[in-house]
């Protein structure tokens, strides 16, 4: 169709969707609930004031910190209100016109699939923009009473609006892939949930709570949606979650968009193609972010010990490892069953990722962990030397002109002040003298005492002094254990992404219905994330580790996590393994898991093989009164 | 140049690890001006091949072309020569009739100024013009299903594919659904029109197709279909007395007479028939050779030499009441050429 700029604003979609949005009065029951809730809730909080102003006179209350609260009291509701109401309107948007039929007349015309989506998303947006500002009145009372800067407000509603075309693009997005308006709307809600939970809960959390590997990728992860990093510049506030917001409404009407082409089978490589951005974008912000931070040692502002960039590649390999089930389950076409094996191998070839069946899913995955990689190379060498990507471990290892390892903090009394080095530990008392104490080869303690006046002594000792604090498990003398680098780490990525999908794939073939075979494959991943976790957390001290823990080798992240923290990784942990490298336990657990769910499938390929040669059903056909005569038309 | 060609078309479904065939290699030639009935049970494969037809879905093999177009390779030119009707209504909640029209006619990229004559003449076609501000969901069943058509009409289709128009109507409804569409017969365009229901499609259609478990049985113009189909065309005789005789004069004919049934001692008219029961009537023994009584036979002789097997009767002394040949209709046929597969 060609371009006629007058289609864009003759949108027949979204002027149909207007006309019908505000009839009847659901609409402004919805609009009068939502401002009554609001104004009930000022009504509250400016009463609490007014009221402290009768008791004790005007300087018995800070107006401007009532303004600003009262901006809360209005702000957070709104976007809780907002971000429920928007998907409600777009998670049905195209399952009830599928439902209706009245799908298939739409797609039929002439009207661009681009326009069908951008039609249906921007009367949503409408509506909640339309809830958003009829709370402008509300919000004025912040003005009157200070506390809270104009710009803080238009930002407010800025990034209000950019959020609910996320969030509405989202619930399109899955509206066009569910089968129903029911499994539409809650895909859309667990995914909000789930956001929710990763962008509000887990960085507080994660910051209340330790410095690893992990919290510092949510860290990351929440200061390039949050603060005014993007792409590695400083940019201002909110300007970052703006950015990421409008990228990924945009990727996600556009995979609505492909939903509703002609033939989408066949175009197989569109989902994919924004999958692999979604991937990347987050994941470059992320990466410029991290190297940032090394290099500039923003990590000591934060309070942090340092970490090198490597860490954030748990991002690509949590997100990749999540998008496997989804790719890895579906329907095995029969003359992939026949030839199970050669499709698996032609799935690498570029004609079969752009078509997407089935089979190509471990290619399509692996080139996806490589792209990652790609990017994570192409950020160092942005910013000057690709060549400390491939020495990442390196890196955290102290090497020239980079920072060293910061002292671990441990516990001690009140006045003192410990530190510990490697395997020695160091109390410096309030008096200025301070004791050092560490475990020699031969398993003596080591205690050296500096007194005040600067002299000091030597003792060794059998066992520990009690008045130092002991590190948890004294670790191993020498170099820290090998990890690996960049490389290795991949390797362990792609293997474990290629078994998991295999794994997948045969749990489909097993199964015979994809549904069941996500869920199964999607409690195998939480399980693997949370369970040794837990088994670490809560053996804090303790000396029995649950076998649980060695569920640590399915986790795709965890070779990251060594290769950014070599000296501390096994302080706690007692793999089965023992100190073999992660990334080799990793790659070794998932090759195996690959090698029986390819012979698994071997055998259920075989058989869907001949289960289809043999019986070719056709559609139920509802019976037809008739007698059974062998007239046969003469043609 | 044909104005539909399909040829081996096919389709198969994937239900989990299981292939289904809606649709087996189905050939079909239409002219312009056609009005083709497709008749089959549900779940034959009508509405298949409607929606390959649409678009909508992606033959596993064969081809198919609309106005020398194929369907495959250019779904958007196919998209604007074809107008398609589904067999659920696709109507939208809120909205006024004329709303409706103008989402479609300014979906089908129609000049904002010519929508309003447009909408007002494919209403006026639909005789639907009062009801222009009326509720889309105030409508009865027929109107709105006038309304659908209204809506296929708006960008002025050479062919228009419309599945089961006429299910669920009323008879005075499927009277107008079916007036309008020997009216837009008359504007020259091609219609597919689908049923499982044969009586309304006898009157309008010109060809007709019957589809069964995915396969067209036959095709073709109605006299034809019936013609093919019989091979051996029934002719009743009814006979005042002397039944037996008559039996065995019919059967010693046996160069023009492939088979003598005895049907029944009355003379056998449709009115008689409790509908649920065969169509067929069941040949039965006959117990008094003198009584009269109806006989079938099944003649495979010239049509034009019927009168002989008469001759040979009244010469021979029958008191012959009634020869004749029963109409063999449409439901006639379709029980025929199908052979009731139950799933």
């Amino acid at each position: 169709m060609p371009f006629n700029a007058a289609n864009l604003i003759d949108n027949p979609v979204l002027t149909r969707e207007l006309r019908v949005r505000m009839r009847g009065a659901r609409a402004y029951w919805i609009l009068a609930g939502y401002i009554g809730m609001l104004a009930v809730l000022v009504l509250i909080r400016y009463y609490n004031f007014w009221s402290d102003t009768q008791a004790m006179g005007s300087g018995g209350s800070n107006a401007a910190e009532v303004g600003h609260e009262l901006f809360l009291w209005i702000a957070l509701p709104q976007i809780f209100l907002v971000f429920f109401i928007t998907p409600a309107i777009t998670s049905g948007a195209i399952t009830i016109e599928r439902e209706q039929q009245t799908l298939d007349l739409l797609v039929m015309t002439h009207v661009a699939k681009r326009t069908i989506i951008t039609g249906k998303l921007l009367s949503a947006v409408a509506f909640s923009a339309l809830l958003i500002i009829s709370s402008v009145p509300l919000m004025s009372i912040c003005f009157m009473l200070g506390g809270t800067a104009p710009v803080q407000i238009f930002t407010f509603y800025m990034e209000m609006i950019a959020g609910s075309v996320t969030i509405g693009a989202m619930g399109l997005m899955w509206s066009s892939v569910a089968k129903s308006t029911t499994y539409a709307v809650i895909a859309t809600y667990a995914t909000l949930f789930v956001l929710m939970l990763v962008v509000l809960i887990v960085p507080s959390v994660s910051r209340s709570n330790g410095t690893g590997t992990a919290s510092l990728v949510i860290l990351s992860f929440e200061q390039t949606l949050t603060g005014n990093y993007f792409l590695g510049y400083k940019l201002v506030d909110g300007v970052g979650l703006a950015a990421l917001c409008t990228i990924f409404g945009v990727l996600m009407a556009a995979m609505a968009t492909a939903r509703l082409e002609t033939y989408p089978e066949r175009k197989g490589y569109i989902p994919r193609i924004l999958t692999l951005l979604m991937v990347l974008i987050p994941f470059t912000s992320m990466a410029a972010w991290w190297y940032d931070a090394w290099y500039n040692k923003r990590f000591a502002a934060a309070g942090l010990n340092a970490l090198p960039p490597i860490g954030c590649m748990c991002l690509p390999a949590g997100m990749i490892m999540l998008l496997t089930p989804i790719f890895s389950t579906g329907s095995l076409e029969p003359e992939q069953a026949r030839q199970f094996f050669r499709s698996l191998l032609r799935g690498w070839k570029p004609s079969a990722l752009r078509y997407g069946s089935l089979t190509s899913a471990p290619a399509f995955l692996a080139w996806l962990v490589l792209a990652s990689a790609a990017l994570y190379v192409g950020v160092f060498a942005a910013k000057g030397s690709a060549k400390s990507a491939f020495r990442s471990g390196g890196l955290a290892l102290g090497q020239p002109g980079q920072p060293p390892p910061a002292p671990l903090v441990i516990p001690c009394k009140p006045g003192e002040a410990c530190s510990a080095q490697g395997s020695t530990v160091t109390v410096a008392h309030p008096d200025g003298s301070s004791e050092a104490a560490s475990v020699v080869p031969n398993g003596q303690v080591q205690v050296l005492k500096t007194f005040t006046n600067g002299r000091s002594s030597i003792t060794f000792m059998r066992a520990w002094p009690a008045n130092i604090p002991r590190l948890p498990v004294i670790p191993p003398q020498g170099p820290p254990p090998p990890t690996g680098d960049l490389v290795q780490g991949i390797v362990s990525l792609v293997a474990a992404i290629l078994g998991f999908s295999l794994f997948c794939m045969s749990l489909t073939a097993l199964f015979r219905t994809r549904w069941l075979a996500m869920l199964a494959a999607y409690v195998l991943v939480f399980t693997t994330s949370l369970a040794p976790e837990i088994a670490l957390q809560t053996n804090r001290g303790g000396t029995t580790l649950s076998a649980w823990i060695n569920l640590f080798y399915l986790n795709p992240m965890e070779p990251f996590v060594q290769i950014c923290e070599p000296a501390s990784y096994w302080d706690q942990r007692t793999l089965l393994f023992g100190l073999t490298p992660m990334w080799l336990g990793v790659t070794i657990v998932w090759c195996a898991i690959g090698v029986v769910s390819l012979i698994l499938l071997l055998f259920c390929t075989r058989q869907i093989a001949r289960s289809a040669d043999s019986a070719i059903e056709y559609l139920p056909a509802t019976p037809v009164k008739a007698a059974r005569r062998s007239v046969r038309p003469t043609q | 140049m044909p104005m539909i060609e399909i040829n081996h078309l096919r389709k198969e479904y994937r239900e989990g690890n299981k292939a289904k065939v809606a649709l087996k290699d189905l050939s079909l030639e239409l002219e312009q001006g056609d009005i083709f009935g497709f008749i089959g049970p549900n779940g034959a494969g009508k509405t298949t091949t409607i929606k390959m037809l649409a678009t909508l879905l992606i033959p596993t093999a064969g081809t198919a072309s609309i106005n020398g177009i194929n369907v495959v390779e250019h779904p958007e030119k196919i998209r604007a020569i074809v107008g398609y009707m589904p067999d659920f209504f696709g109507v939208y909640d809120d909205i006024k009739v004329w709303e409706y029209l103008d989402f479609f006619a300014s979906a089908y990229r129609l000049p904002r100024d010519r929508r309003p004559s447009i909408i007002d003449d494919v209403l006026a076609l639909t005789d639907l013009t009062e009801k222009k501000d009326s509720y889309v969901e105030s409508l009865s069943r027929g109107m709105k299903q006038r309304l659908c058509l209204a809506k296929t009409l708006v960008h002025d289709p050479l062919v228009m594919l419309l599945d089961e128009p006429a299910s669920g109507l009323d008879p005075r409804a499927r009277i107008e659904i079916r007036e309008l569409l020997k009216e837009l017969q008359s504007m020259g365009k091609t219609i597919i029109v689908s049923s499982h229901i044969l009586p309304e499609m006898e009157e309008f259609c010109n060809k007709i197709g019957i589809i069964e478990s995915g396969e067209l049985i036959v095709a073709g113009d109605v006299k034809t279909i019936a013609r093919s189909v019989r091979g051996q065309h029934n002719i009743d005789v009814v006979v005042l007395d002397e039944i037996g005789r008559a039996h065995a004069i019919l059967t010693g004919m046996s160069d023009v007479v492939r088979e003598v049934k005895f049907v029944g001692n009355r003379r056998r008219s449709l009115s008689d028939e409790n509908p649920d029961a065969e169509t067929q009537p069941m040949e039965r023994r006959i117990e008094d050779p003198s009584a009269g009584g109806t006989l079938q036979i099944g003649y495979t002789g010239e049509p034009d030499e019927e009168y002989r097997i008469l001759q040979v009767l009244v010469q021979a002394g029958v008191r012959v009441k009634a020869f004749y040949t029963p109409e063999t209709d449409l439901e006639d046929v379709f029980l025929r050429v199908t052979k009731g597969v139950v799933s």
